[in-house]
């Protein structure tokens, strides 16, 4: 069969639509390669999944079985874990890039907000995942989102024991991680997708391309990713502390949620809790503040670059300081 | 009485005095009593110790804090108690729950292996956390690792081809 062919039959001549020229540059691709991090994290917990027990007297024992018998699942679970950091900074990468472009200005501020909204699943995916481990950080991450469930009332319920007396909070955590989640992140890659094949990207300049030109670059640097977190996990492969007594607190959160600790370290509990509110409030009124022609477009492009820096300053600051206690 | 011979704790954040559970073990037997001790709970409190799970709540007994905020008991999960995973919760007289813990409920006959037993080889809860990795010997296998590097090398290698072939057009 030849090549024209195969792509009549598969319609891929759809994937011939014009698209800037400029949307060739790397910066344009880091959504794309987003999501690359996105199907690596997906098809290595699809394997996890199978050797993983949700039990709460037993996960812990399951993840130790995983590391110490079982080579190949071991280090595709240094892939998930490390494929799971590679996805925060891309997605963080992304959104700094669209930002600065004004990417979500008029007609694309949807395309920003199911991005925002992408984004705060990420961080449920790397909430639930944490958790899964049952060792001393997941428990004390546990705790900590159960004292931070009780201030938001009914919408909290799902992070307290005793929602469902059938079913313990690991369990439940579990298939918040496997089901919930990625169905509701597939969803809104779709609309993403979507939003981006209708309304175009951001680029600037009358040269054009065609979208299946872009494709050579994109997987490209996919594979670089690959390469990338394939290689970091035979390097640093993932750690698990002891089974987690909780009651205590002697843990660091992982990585992406330092700033959150940095937070509550000088806040406490409410520092904890604004945190998050601050950073997605802030991306959640972007488009509505800078619009075109706007007063407030100025203001928000600097309080933008103010908050990325505080971010990585309290990721930094939370990173060197010692291990504090919040919730006793 | 079959008392539980490891000590295994079991720290609970509470809110009512944030006081802690400790138990003998996580897993308990049916028909069979286990030490219950309490701490750093509010003082000359009274909590009702229940067993919840998938068929409901079991009232195991009451129990009341002295002037130091601890207690300690022993309960016995009555007998026609379905194996399974439940909640040991201590409810307050508020009805909130002051403290909680995960236990399995096993049967007491056609064990393969007693409680004891049991504990000590697969659970080895600890008294004091720790935020040190464990040091495990992870599973090795030339296998593994010589398709990891090869992944790693094709993809570079795909990817730069498809730089390459990308420039050209």
């Amino acid at each position: 069969m030849t090549q024209s062919a195969i792509t009549s039959r598969l319609a891929l001549d759809a994937l011939d639509y014009p698209i800037p020229a400029r949307a060739n540059r790397l910066d344009f691709m880091l959504g794309a390669l987003t999501l690359a991090a996105l199907v690596l994290l997906a098809l290595t917990g699809i394997v996890l999944t199978q050797f993983y027990n949700p039990s709460p007297l037993d996960a812990h024992a399951s993840v130790q079985a995983i590391i110490t018998a079982m080579p190949l699942v071991s280090y595709l679970r240094d892939v998930h874990a490390l494929s799971a950091s590679a996805s925060v900074v891309l997605v963080f990468a992304h959104l700094s890039a669209v930002f600065w472009r004004r990417g979500f200005r008029n007609p694309r501020e949807g395309l920003w907000w199911s991005g925002v909204l992408l984004l705060a699943l990420l961080f449920g995916l790397l909430f639930t995942g944490t958790v899964l481990r049952s060792d001393q950080e997941a428990i004390e991450a546990l705790a900590h989102a159960i004292a931070g469930s009780a201030y938001m009332g009914p919408l909290g319920a799902l992070f307290q024991p005793g929602f469902s007396n059938s079913s313990p909070i690991i369990a439940r955590m579990y298939a918040m991680h496997v089901s919930i989640m990625p169905i509701l992140l597939a969803g809104l890659v779709a609309l993403h997708m979507w939003l981006i094949r209708h309304l175009g990207v951001s680029a600037t300049g009358e040269a054009r391309a065609t979208f299946s030109s872009h494709l050579r670059p994109m997987s490209a640097f996919s594979l670089f990713v690959v390469a990338i977190v394939a290689a970091l996990a035979l390097i640093w492969p993932t750690s698990l502390l002891a089974p987690g007594v909780a009651g205590f607190e002697v843990t660091k959160p992982s990585w992406p949620f330092l700033w959150i600790y940095a937070a509550e370290n000088l806040a406490g509990m409410p520092g904890m809790m604004l945190a998050p509110v601050v950073l997605f409030g802030f991306l959640a009124i972007v488009p509505l503040t800078d619009r075109e022609g706007g007063k407030l477009a100025g203001a928000t492009r600097a309080a933008g670059a103010t908050l990325l820096v505080l971010l990585v300053a309290a990721i930094v600051y939370a990173w060197v300081a010692p291990a504090q206690v919040h919730l006793m | 009485m079959k008392t539980i011979l490891v000590l295994v704790a079991l720290a609970v954040t509470a809110v009512h005095g944030g006081g802690k559970l400790k138990m003998a073990s996580k897993h308990l037997m049916v028909n069979a009593a286990f030490g219950l001790t309490g701490s750093e709970f509010e003082k000359k409190e009274e909590f009702t110790i229940l067993l919840i799970g998938s068929s409901g709540r079991t009232k195991l007994g009451e129990i009341k804090s002295d002037t130091a905020g601890k207690f300690a008991t022993t309960v016995t999960i009555p007998a026609g108690t379905k194996a399974g995973s439940y909640r040991l919760v201590l409810e307050a007289s508020d009805d909130d729950e002051a403290a909680s813990a995960d236990v399995m409920v096993m049967a007491n006959d056609g064990m393969a292996v007693g409680a004891e037993e049991h504990d000590t080889t697969r659970h080895e809860a600890m008294d004091m956390p720790s935020h040190e990795p464990l040091t495990l010997e992870r599973a090795r296998s030339p296998l593994v690792l010589g398709g990891a590097l090869t992944t790693i090398v094709l993809a570079l290698v795909l990817g730069s081809v498809l730089l390459r072939c990308n420039s050209q057009a």
